[in-house]
């Protein structure tokens, strides 16, 4: 079967990671104090240069395109087409969608903004991408809450496999929004120490391995588990990559509340865990899938508490919400 | 009529969201869709009328009028003057 790499990232997080070094200089603590980790963002008119299209972008739609324009920038300065384009998101364009039904109900269901209605759909910022690259091909978003990420990465995996096409950009976005906060604290959704985040990570995937950062062996969807059953899990996906489970350098971890299955794995695997530095959203695995990436094609590790040059071979990302959406991905610093 | 016409221009300015323009970038008598002037579209133009309703009252009940009414700053001012109740 045809191998997937990664050839190029891009990532806007909470912590200093776009077109930057700067998380990687020195170790981040976890941002602690606040149940609320919001994105450092870049300027904007240095990534959306057309101020008239910029002007009617929520902030989801500015990262999500960000990061997507920034993921496909050639060495000139232009743009690579991708043959596909596949993006994430658990919520889609909250901020808009709030400021629809605000003004349905503040103007008694008339006089309602077309801009906020047309922004508020979750596949705005994959339509504005291809819309600003003039893209005309397959162009789809994915809203499958905790496994958004996951289903666009595979669709994009697929294609590449069955050599429908030979690359794509795949971007997984979501953002946190006053009302959002709001209404998840009334739920009691952030008593149990979750942070909420919010960030966009972009990928280009492509069959060619030169220039790659690593490769994309795999990635898993699961949905209820049986207590074990997640090690196991990560264990089968490294036999079925040509791999044992003790051939998987690290694991980086986002756990919800599943403590049962994170203790699994720390018992069995060498664990860091990721959304520390990103926080609680629905396409928080992009941030994983990021960090691998990084950590592969850099040379460095976690250890202890700062980033020790090390050459990692492989690295696995397990990410849970709500005991429900379990995921697994497979990185290989592939060396054939 | 000058204080109407700064008033629509800080309004136009606040509800399409032109961020990177202040009221003095705005020539009342230049056109404001198409190549010239600001550039707007149709969508803007929607915004332009949910504006007049929101703000002055107005309904522009024949969408032919609109073409004329929003060439300018200048003439959707003259139109709430000449409009407004």
């Amino acid at each position: 079967m045809k191998k997937v790499y990664i050839a190029s990232t891009s990532c806007i997080s909470p912590q200093d990671s776009f077109r930057s070094n700067g998380f990687f200089d020195e170790w981040k603590p976890a941002l602690t104090g606040t149940d609320q980790l919001h994105a450092i963002e870049p300027d904007y008119k240095s990534t959306i240069t057309d101020a008239g299209k910029r002007r009617r972008m929520a902030h989801l739609i500015k990262m999500g395109v960000s990061t997507s324009l920034d993921c496909l920038t050639l060495a000139d300065g232009s743009y690579l087409i991708p043959d596909a384009i596949m993006s994430a998101t658990a919520m889609g364009g909250l901020e808009d969608t709030e400021k629809f039904l605000r003004c349905i109900i503040d103007n008694g269901e008339e006089l309602l903004n077309p801009s906020n209605f047309i922004q508020s759909t979750g596949n705005t910022f994959g339509g504005q991408t291809g819309l600003l690259l003039g893209h005309h091909g397959y162009n789809v978003t994915y809203a499958h809450g905790g496994y958004s990420m996951e289903s666009a990465l595979t669709d994009a995996m697929l294609q590449i496999q069955a050599n429908e096409i030979n690359n794509a950009l795949v971007t997984g976005a979501d953002e946190i929004t006053a009302t959002e906060y709001e209404v998840m604290r009334k739920m009691g959704f952030w008593r149990s120490g979750r942070q909420m985040g919010e960030g966009s990570n972009s990928f280009l995937l492509n069959s060619e391995k030169n220039g790659s950062l690593c490769e994309l062996a795999a990635v898993n969807i699961l949905h209820e588990t049986t207590p074990g059953q997640i090690a196991n899990s990560l264990e089968d996906l490294a036999n079925s990559n040509g791999l044992k489970a003790t051939d998987i350098d690290l694991v980086l971890t986002g756990c919800d509340c599943d403590k049962a299955a994170e203790k699994e794995i720390s018992a069995r695997f060498p664990v860091t865990d990721y959304k520390q530095w990103c926080g609680q959203y629905g396409t928080k695995s992009g941030f994983g899938l990021w960090l691998g990436s990084q950590l592969l094609s850099r040379g460095i590790a976690p250890k202890g508490n700062q980033w020790e040059q090390t050459q990692l071979k492989s690295i696995a990302i397990y990410s849970e919400y709500r005991q429900n959406d379990y995921t697994l991905m497979l990185l290989k610093k592939d060396t054939d | 009529m000058d204080n109407l016409v700064e008033q629509l221009k800080q309004q136009i300015i606040d509800e399409l969201n032109l961020e990177e323009t202040t009221p003095a970038d705005i020539d009342p008598a230049a056109p404001l869709f198409g190549d010239k002037g600001l550039g707007l579209d149709s969508i803007d133009a929607l915004e332009i009328t949910m504006l007049l309703e929101k703000y002055y009252n107005i309904k522009i009940s024949d969408p032919k009028q609109a073409k004329e009414i929003y060439a300018s700053v200048n003439s959707i001012a003259e139109f709430i003057k000449a409009n407004k109740n």
